[in-house]
C-alpha cells in the first residue's frame, strides 16, 4: 500500500524528534556517536513508527517483529525511537554516559525490555538475525527480523558467514539494511578498506538487493513494505545515507563519528534544530 | 566397578535422542561435525530440528543465540578448540552476557585429537569459558557423567559448556552408587595425607594414582569435580580442613582451568593448605598416540603417582 503525504510528514517529524534526542543527549552529556546515529535515523523512524509489528506495552511479545542494531554504537537513534514509541521516558536520556544508566553507549537488552538483543561489537547482528529468522521459520511464525548494519562493518567476516547461511536456508523473513554513509572512524570506507561493490557481493551470496535513498521516507517505506523482494531469498536494503545528517557543519565529515561538542558547535546544532522544527509550527 | 570401556559419544548420541523425544524445543546444531559429534541418530529421527551450519563457528554461535531467543534449546556440538576459540566473542557477548539458553558441546576436548597437533587440541577452553559470565562448565569423567551432564544442561536454563571426551572410558563408580548433581562435587575417597581434586578424564587416573600411592603407605583421597563452574566451594573447604595438601589434576593447561578455580577458593580461606596444579604446562605443543601423549604430560596414573610422591 502506498504511503500518504500525511504519513510521510508524520514520519519525518518523528525522525526529526529522534535527531533532536540524539543531538541534545550528546550536548548535555559531553560525547556520543553523532555521525552514525544521525545517518540511520530516518530508517529507524520508519521501522519503529510504521513498519514493524510491535507493542510498546508488551515489549517481549513473542510474535513481534525484531530489530537488531548490529552497529550498537548508533544506539542514540534507537533510544530516540524508543522514546518516541513510548517504550522509555525521555528523561532517561539525561543519564547517558552516567554510572548505572539504562542507556549506555551500546544497547543492552538487560536494561530496557524494548531492546531485542544487546549489541556493540560489530558483525554480530546478522548471525543473530539468522538465528531469529530460522527460529521463526521453525515455529511457523510470521514475524520478520530487521538487522541494521553499517558499511564499514561489512569488513567483518562473520557477516559473510551469515550472508551465506541466510540464502542457503532461504530466510526470506530476514531483512538486512546497510546504512551506507561511506565513512568509518578513520576516513572513507573506500580509503580504509573498500567493501564495494556491496550490491554485487550480496547478489553473489544469493540475496535480493535494492538500493535506496536512506533519507527518503517514501523510498525507505516502500522498500520495507515490499520485502521479501523475492520469495525464498533474504532481503538486503542498501540505504545511501549522509553521516551526521541534520547537523550541516558535520555532514559527510568522518571526524564527527564520535562527537565531543564544544560550545560553539553545540549552539549551532541547537539553532539548526530550532530552524528545522519551524516546518511543523 | 565396571571396568568395561564405554564410548562417550555413543552415550551422548543415545541421550540426545532421548531428550529430543521428550522436548521439541531441542535443536541440534553442527559445524560440519554431526556424525563425529554423536548427532546422527537425532538427525535421522528429527531432521527438521537439525541445523547444519557448515564450517562457520562465529555465525553458528550467533544463530544459536538467535534460536534461543526464539524459545528453542540449541545444542551445538563441534570440535572443542574451534567452538570455544574462533567464536569466543560471540559466546561472550551473545550467549554469556545475554544469558541465552545455549548448550555448547566441546567435542573431542583436551588432548583427544592427540595426533593432530595443537590446532586440534583444546587445553585452554576451560580457562576461556570460565571467564565468561553466566556460563556453567561441566567436565564429565565417565559415560554416566556424559549422560547426566547433557540431561542436566538441557533441564537447566542458561548457557552451558560441556567438555566432551572422545576416547572410551571406565566408570569411576559402581553403577548402583551413582548420583550427579550440577555444581556439587563428590568425594570418591578420603585421604588424610592429601586430596587429589580431579575433573573429567583425570578422575579415573587420579583414582588409580591413589591406589599406587597407598602401596607406599601414602593416603591420598580423590574428589571429583565435574562442574567446574560454578565450583563447589564447600567441598574445597572440606578438603582444606581435612587434609594436608591438595593436588589438582586436569587434561588442560595449568593456567586458568580446574587448578586455577580451586586455587581461587583456597587463597580466600583462613586455614588454607598448599595447592599443586598438575596439568599441561603453558606453551606445550606435542602430538602422538593419546595414552603416550598423556604420559608425556605426566597425566597417567603412574606418572601422577610419581609426581605426587615427590612431595612426601
Amino acid at each position: 500500500m502506498p504511503i500518504s503525504a500525511d504519513e510521510v510528514n508524520y514520519l519525518e517529524q518523528k525522525a526529526f524528534n529522534i535527531r533532536s534526542h540524539i543531538i541534545k543527549t550528546i550536548i548535555d552529556n559531553g560525547e556520543g556517536h553523532a555521525g552514525p546515529s544521525l545517518s540511520c535515523t530516518d530508517i529507524i523512524s520508519v521501522l519503529y513508527m510504521k513498519v514493524m509489528n510491535i507493542d510498546s506495552d508488551n515489549p517481549r511479545w513473542p510474535e513481534r517483529d525484531r530489530f537488531l542494531l548490529s552497529g550498537g554504537h548508533k544506539c542514540l537513534a534507537l533510544y530516540g525511537a524508543l522514546v518516541e514509541k513510548g517504550y522509555i521516558e525521555v528523561n532517561i536520556l539525561n543519564t547517558y554516559n552516567k554510572l548505572g544508566t539504562l542507556v549506555p553507549g551500546h544497547p543492552d537488552m538487560k536494561k530496557i525490555r524494548g531492546i531485542d538483543f544487546s549489541t556493540g561489537s560489530l558483525g554480530h547482528g546478522l548471525p543473530l538475525g539468522c538465528g531469529m529468522a530460522l527460529g521463526a521459520k521453525l515455529k511457523e511464525a510470521n514475524y520478520k527480523i530487521f538487522v541494521l548494519m553499517g558499511d564499514g562493518e561489512q569488513g567483518e567476516g562473520s557477516i559473510w558467514e551469515a550472508a551465506s547461511f541466510a540464502s542457503h536456508k532461504k530466510l526470506d523473513n530476514l531483512v538486512a539494511i546497510v546504512d551506507r554513509n561511506g565513512l568509518q572512524i578513520n576516513g572513507t570506507t573506500k580509503e580504509v578498506a573498500n567493501t564495494s561493490p556491496l550490491e554485487e557481493r550480496y547478489r553473489a551470496f544469493g540475496w535480493a538487493v535494492k538500493v535506496i535513498d536512506g533519507h527518503s521516507i517514501k523510498e525507505i517505506y516502500e522498500a520495507f513494505e515490499s520485502a521479501p523482494f523475492e520469495l525464498g531469498k533474504p532481503t538486503v536494503v542498501i540505504a545511501n545515507t549522509v553521516k551526521s545528517k541534520g547537523m550541516s557543519f558535520a555532514e559527510g565529515n568522518y571526524k564527527y563519528h564520535h562527537w565531543h561538542p564544544d560550545k560553539k558547535e553545540a549552539e549551532k546544532a541547537l539553532m539548526e534544530l530550532i530552524e528545522y522544527k519551524k516546518r511543523w509550527d | 566397578m565396571d571396568k568395561v570401556l564405554k564410548d562417550p559419544r555413543k552415550v551422548f548420541s543415545e541421550c540426545l535422542l532421548e531428550l529430543g523425544r521428550e522436548d521439541r524445543k531441542i535443536v541440534a546444531v553442527s559445524c560440519d561435525s554431526a556424525s563425529g559429534s554423536g548427532m546422527a541418530d537425532f538427525i535421522k529421527e528429527f531432521p527438521e530440528r537439525y541445523v547444519e551450519m557448515g564450517i562457520s563457528e562465529q555465525n553458528a554461535i550467533g544463530v544459536c543465540a538467535g534460536l534461543a531467543e526464539s524459545g528453542f534449546i540449541p545444542v551445538i556440538s563441534a570440535i572443542a578448540p574451534f567452538i570455544t576459540m574462533r567464536c569466543y566473542e560471540q559466546i561472550r557477548n551473545d550467549v554469556g552476557y545475554s544469558n541465552m539458553n545455549v548448550k555448547i558441546i566441546g567435542a573431542s576436548s583436551g588432548l583427544s585429537h592427540s595426533t593432530l597437533g595443537s590446532t586440534h587440541q583444546a587445553v585452554e577452553d576451560v580457562c576461556l569459558m570460565r571467564s565468561i559470565p553466566n556460563i556453567t562448565i561441566i567436565n564429565p569423567g565417565d559415560a554416566f557423567e556424559v549422560e547426566m551432564a547433557l540431561k542436566e544442561a538441557v533441564n537447566y536454563y542458561g548457557p552451558v559448556y560441556i567438555r566432551m571426551p572422545r576416547h572410551p572410558m571406565e566408570d569411576i563408580k559402581d553403577s548402583d552408587a551413582r548420583s550427579f548433581n550440577l555444581g556439587i562435587a563428590e568425594e570418591l575417597k578420603y585421604g588424610e595425607d592429601a586430596m587429589i581434586i580431579a575433573s573429567g578424564t583425570m578422575v579415573r587416573e587420579a583414582q588409580k594414582a591413589s591406589e599406587i600411592l597407598r602401596l607406599q603407605n601414602i593416603n591420598v583421597g580423590v574428589i571429583n569435580i565435574h562442574t567446574i563452574k560454578p565450583i563447589d566451594t564447600k567441598m574445597i573447604e572440606y578438603a582444606c580442613r581435612n587434609s594436608k595438601m591438595i593436588f589438582t589434576v586436569e587434561e588442560h593447561s595449568v593456567v586458568g582451568g580446574l587448578g586455577g578455580a580451586v586455587a581461587e577458593v583456597v587463597v580466600s580461606l583462613e586455614n588454607s593448605v598448599p595447592v599443586y596444579i598438575l596439568g599441561i604446562e603453558e606453551g606445550s605443543c606435542n602430538s602422538g598416540p593419546y595414552r603416550e601423549l598423556l604420559e608425556s604430560y605426566s597425566l597417567t596414573s603412574e606418572k601422577l603417582a610419581e609426581k605426587i610422591y615427590i612431595y612426601f
